[in-house]
């Protein structure tokens, strides 16, 4: 049997389409959040405690905060500090508009130890978290490439260039390209709608090459190339990450990247290093920042 | 005198019954010269028949009284034959092939009566069947056709992962003429491998699986190529918009050898960019983001020679390749895949004698898989490799009428490149590495036999030894409780690393209540050496296989499954009910944020606990009048509990799909037109998605709890078709026929996907949904001469 078959079909598969979806989650128990940060200097550091939102949606007034609970920060030299709860004020520094905010006034940090944070809420719970802060390398120069974008504009691309701090052991890094205090706050506004923070690690880097170009970070609108204008000041802060922290960064920004679902893993929450059911992060970092002006 | 004599001749057989003769041979289609693959030999009015194995060879002990042989095959005309023989007999028997048949919906081939068997749980599909059927682009597809049956699924929409009974899709035996094909999936499986116009006959096993298979718990899915016309030339081929086939079968030398050489290419991502372009061109609006910068092509070639040595004797060489390249930009914008599959399997038939035939092969098969991440700094190439080499037989001995022994072996050696990473060029900030490669050996053997222990009762019965040896050289860590290493253990070049072995009993039985209906019990326990490490819900090309270990233990599973089978009085009816109940162990699932990629310590991001499934299957097929068609339903339920995820609690697998039914009927309207439909429903599938979110440096991020704890929505579809045979041109050898088809005639917006991800905002998070076909319709133009 001879089998000849044509088709001549008109229609419209391989064609995926997206429309919102809504979801009835049940309601459950707020956990606590704990956003905490120590660098290497002489402070004031800052540590958040927010409580979580069941559900997707946030109310505009932002996170419910803690302001009612001990926080102590120890380092195993022998350093301990209870921090202090920043008042409400009427002025509009960050710290003090959002709540939530306690800090430290003797505290220093110092690359190459670790770091512990213990939070004793109003109810009796208790969180411990550690982390150990990673040495750095200053940042010997800013180079800037200029590249195509997809839309025919050209870019341009920050490269760092700086030199390994430990050749045989992984280094991991956060980046940062904004200098303002509002980073280590953020808002909630729609303004802000770049979370301006990239992650690094030299595990594949070939030996030797030590200019590395920085990604813009991430965000549901990432258009995915930095906005610099020719002439800008630049200003790029590298933090040094345990493999910890990294992991947690890493999943954070894999979350931006949510996007179908079925070709990616079974999400999970990211990997906190709060114990007790808490749920956020506590860092040590070295820092290590520069300036350039685009173009040079 | 001479009527005294033949009286006493008479009686002295009737009285002496172990004195019978037998025939055997082969069962080949007239016209073609094709085997035929389970046609029914018997002898009418008796209880004594057998079945043509997958090389069309037979043996049947016959009285030595005068006798009707009768042998029938769905799609042909019944052959009759009258027996006189006086001793053992050669006899080879040509169907011709029944036009009239052609046009059912039907797609199981029966036995005698489909509930005399003694393997619940089996079906086979002729390809004729499947190609009637409605379906997507007009291309109609195996694997597709499979999934309208009780106890079979998939885990997405427009997929091919099959999940039989509760199994993931890791779990099915693909084989291609005896060879075995890790992924059956074209274009992340919207195709199948399996090109239709180069396959005879596909048959599949869920319940009771024979001894000579194994090495997967699921299920075994045995497809068999066509070998090639040796009587005559024949060309066929096919144009269309998403691809295109050629198929070229012709005798070498007429009657004792042939070939069939079929080719498919598709360029489906031109049509996809051409058809979109178009759409966005016309303003519609949904599709104002479509990149036309798609790349999505196939092609599979399958090749066959056979050469009939002598009578006894018979060699084929098959061969199988095919290659996919995938880049489809609203699926994933910065990375394309690669992969394929390629077999060759040379086979020697050999008849001993009038009871013994065996199947001896050689068989080489190879998989391999890559992506590119075309992202401008890193810009690597991933790829990895896996390739076997097997050495099998396995025999067919008709003892008696009463028992069928088939005994066998088989040795294989398996070669693993797990992954490399590689930068693709100077400027790439990427540098090389690899993971060390794995190579196994395993080695199989198995008896079995079906024995008739009485005219109602009938078991089949065997055990399969199967063993398992990992060898250097290799390098294995020890864990403690936090999976970090204690210690390093090195191992040389062949040093043997792990051995596994396991005895795989399988057991099925079959009580005829009446002529009419029957009851059948099966228990078969499988063990599976090889695992798929997915680390995406669906599964891609770029999951890893990977063998057994020192950590990775295989997989086991038992399953009992007690079913009642009934056909009515006059055969217009077919009904079946059957329950299962399958219990697995050692299977694998990944940790919470796990990090799969080139992560030469893959038993640290795996955990390992039992799965379980039960259910029950329900198919009721009219097979004769106008209508004609058949309803399946299954109800299920699958979950997994693994120390370490869920908190230790059991929970879903994602294709857990606890309702599943299909209708697929036929309407014969006139003696030109039919019209067909295919409706289908099942309970949506489970997912993980977040309990809520939480603030961190001013954006929000989603936190979830239990793995798989949200039911999706349920999933239904109705399709219709109507097929029209032109007039018929009596002077012309040449026939058309119009199909006309709608898939998804209501429209409506299965989900393929649902994911939750940040608002632009950052404050809260937005759930999504992707579906992939809307409502689909198509027309096409078949004909033959």
């Amino acid at each position: 049997m001879k089998n000849i078959f044509i088709y001549g079909s008109a229609l419209l598969f391989f064609l995926g389409c997206v429309e919102p979806f809504d979801l009835e989650l049940d309601k459950v128990k707020a956990r606590l959040v704990v956003q905490g940060l120590i660098e290497n200097n002489a402070g004031p550091h800052y540590i958040r405690l927010t409580k979580s939102n069941p559900g997707l949606n946030i109310e505009d007034h932002g996170p419910i905060v803690v302001e009612d609970a001990t926080v102590i920060i120890t380092d195993d030299f022998g350093q301990t500090e209870t921090l202090d709860l920043i008042p409400k004020k009427d002025e509009l520094d960050p710290y003090d508009t959002f709540g939530g905010f306690y800090k430290t006034s003797n505290f220093i940090g110092v690359e190459g130890r670790t770091y512990s944070i213990k939070i004793t809420t109003i109810e009796g719970k208790i969180y411990t978290a550690s982390d150990y802060m990673q040495p750095i390398s200053k940042i010997d120069s800013i180079k800037f490439q200029n590249v195509m974008g997809g839309d025919k504009s050209d870019y341009y691309v920050p490269s760092l260039y700086f030199k390994d701090p430990q050749e045989n052991e992984e280094n991991r890094y956060l980046v940062q390209l904004n200098e303002e205090e509002n980073v280590k706050v953020g808002y909630g506004g729609s303004w802000n709608d770049l979370w301006e923070f990239a992650i690094l690690s030299d595990k594949y880097f070939q030996p030797g090459k030590t200019g590395v170009s920085i990604d813009n970070g991430g965000g549901p609108r990432d258009w995915g190339w930095h906005n610099y204008m020719l002439g800008d000041l630049a200003y790029i802060r590298m933090n040094s990450l345990s493999d910890q922290s990294y992991n947690y960064y890493k999943f954070l920004l894999e979350q931006f990247q949510q996007d179908g679902g079925a070709y990616k893993p079974s999400p999970a929450s990211p990997p906190t290093n709060i114990s007790n059911g808490g749920l956020g992060f506590f860092r040590a970092s070295a820092v290590a920042e520069a300036e350039a002006i685009v173009g040079e | 005198m001479k009527k005294i004599l033949f009286f006493i001749n008479l009686l002295y057989n009737i009285c002496v019954f172990s004195q019978n003769y037998t025939v055997h041979g082969l069962v080949t289609d007239a016209s073609s010269g094709e085997r035929l693959i389970g046609a029914t030999i018997f002898i009418p009015n008796t209880n004594l028949y057998t079945i043509s194995n997958s090389y069309g060879f037979y043996s049947l002990e016959v009285p030595r009284v005068k006798s009707v042989l009768k042998v029938s095959y769905l799609g042909y005309k019944t052959y009759t034959r009258n027996l006189d023989i006086t001793e053992n007999t050669l006899l080879n028997i040509r169907l011709i092939e029944d036009s009239n048949s052609l046009n059912e919906i039907l797609i199981r081939a029966k036995g005698k009566n489909d509930i005399t068997n003694t393997k619940p749980g089996s079906y086979s599909l002729s390809i004729d069947r499947i190609k009637k059927m409605p379906a997507v682009a007009g291309e109609v597809d195996i694997l597709k056709g499979l999934q309208l049956l009780p106890g079979i699924q998939t885990s997405h929409e427009g997929t091919t992962n099959l999940s039989v009974r509760g199994g993931s899709h890791d779990q099915n035996l693909f084989l291609l003429d005896d060879a075995p094909i890790y992924n059956p999936s074209h274009a992340l499986g919207f195709f199948s491998v399996f090109n239709p116009d180069a396959i005879k006959n596909v048959k599949i096993y869920k319940s009771h699986m024979p001894s000579q298979f194994g090495g997967r718990l699921s299920s075994v899915l045995d497809v068999r190529m066509k070998e090639g016309n040796n009587k005559e030339q024949k060309v066929s081929g096919g144009i269309g918009l998403i691809a295109s086939r050629l198929t070229i079968e012709a005798p070498i030398k007429k009657d004792k050898s042939s070939f069939m050489i079929s080719g498919r290419y598709s360029y489906a991502g031109h049509t996809v960019n051409a058809l979109g372009s178009g759409l966005q061109y016309l303003g519609v609006s949904s599709l104002n983001d479509f990149s036309s910068k798609n790349e999505i092509d196939f092609f599979d070639m399958n090749a066959k020679i056979n050469v009939e040595i002598n009578e006894n004797n018979h060699l084929y060489f098959s061969a199988y390749t095919g290659r996919d390249h995938f880049f489809y930009i609203d699926i994933d914008d910065s990375s394309s895949m690669d992969w394929g599959n390629s077999i060759a399997n040379l086979r020697w038939n050999h008849i001993y004698n009038k009871r013994l035939f065996s199947n001896s092969m050689l068989v080489y098969s190879k998989y391999d898989y890559s992506y590119i991440l075309r992202d401008s700094a890193l810009n690597f190439k991933w790829s990895a490799k896996m390739q076997e080499i097997d050495l099998k037989s396995d025999f067919d001995f008709y003892l008696n009428s009463s028992n069928h022994i088939k005994f066998g072996f088989a040795l294989e050696n398996h070669f693993y490149k797990p992954g490399k990473l590689g930068p693709r060029t100077n400027e790439s900030i990427t540098k090389s590495f690899e993971l060390a490669h794995k190579k196994t050996l395993e080695g199989s053997i198995y008896i079995n036999n079906e024995q008739k222990i009485t005219d109602k009762l009938k078991i089949n019965y065997g055990f399969r030894y199967s063993n398992f040896f990992l060898l250097g050289a290799a390098i294995v860590n020890q864990y403690d409780v936090d999976f970090d290493i204690i210690a390093t253990k090195e191992y040389k070049n062949g040093e043997l690393v792990q051995f596994y072995h396991g005895l795989e009993p399988r057991f099925s039985a079959r009580y005829l209540l009446n002529p009419k209906n029957a009851l059948k019990v099966s228990y078969t326990r499988t063990q599976q050496y090889q695992h798929l490490i997915s680390n995406s819900t669906v599964g891609l090309p770029t999951d890893v296989w990977l063998p057994s270990d020192t950590h990775i233990k295989p997989q086991i599973a038992d399953q009992y499954s007690l079913g009642y089978y009934k056909t009515t009085k006059n055969k217009k009816y077919d009904f079946f009910t059957e329950i299962y109940f399958k219990k697995m162990n050692n299977i694998i699932d990944y940790k919470d944020n796990a990090d799969l990629f080139l992560n030469p310590n893959i038993e640290t991001q795996v955990l390992s606990g039992s799965g379980q499934s039960y259910g029950a299957e329900f198919l009721l097929e009219k097979k004769t009048g106008d209508l004609k068609g058949w309803l399946s339903y299954t109800w299920s339920d699958t979950k997994k509990t693994i120390e370490g995820i869920n908190d230790n609690k059991a929970y879903p697998v994602t294709y857990n799909k606890q309702h599943n039914f299909s209708a697929t009927l036929a309407y014969q309207l006139t003696k030109r037109t039919t019209l067909s439909s295919v409706f289908k429903f099942t309970s949506g599938g489970f997912i993980t998605i977040p309990e809520g979110t939480f603030n961190y440096y001013g954006a929000s991020f989603n936190y979830y709890s239990s793995r798989n704890g949200y039911q999706l929505p349920a999933y239904h579809r109705i399709d219709i078709s109507l097929s029209v045979d032109a007039k018929r041109n009596k002077n012309r050898k040449w026939q058309g026929t119009w199909n006309y088809g709608i898939y998804n005639v209501y429209d409506r917006k299965n989900v393929f996907s649902l994911f939750v991800k940040q608002r632009e905002n950052l404050v809260d998070s937005q759930a999504t949904k992707m579906y992939l076909y809307g409502i689909s319709p198509y027309i096409s133009y078949n004909f033959k001469f």
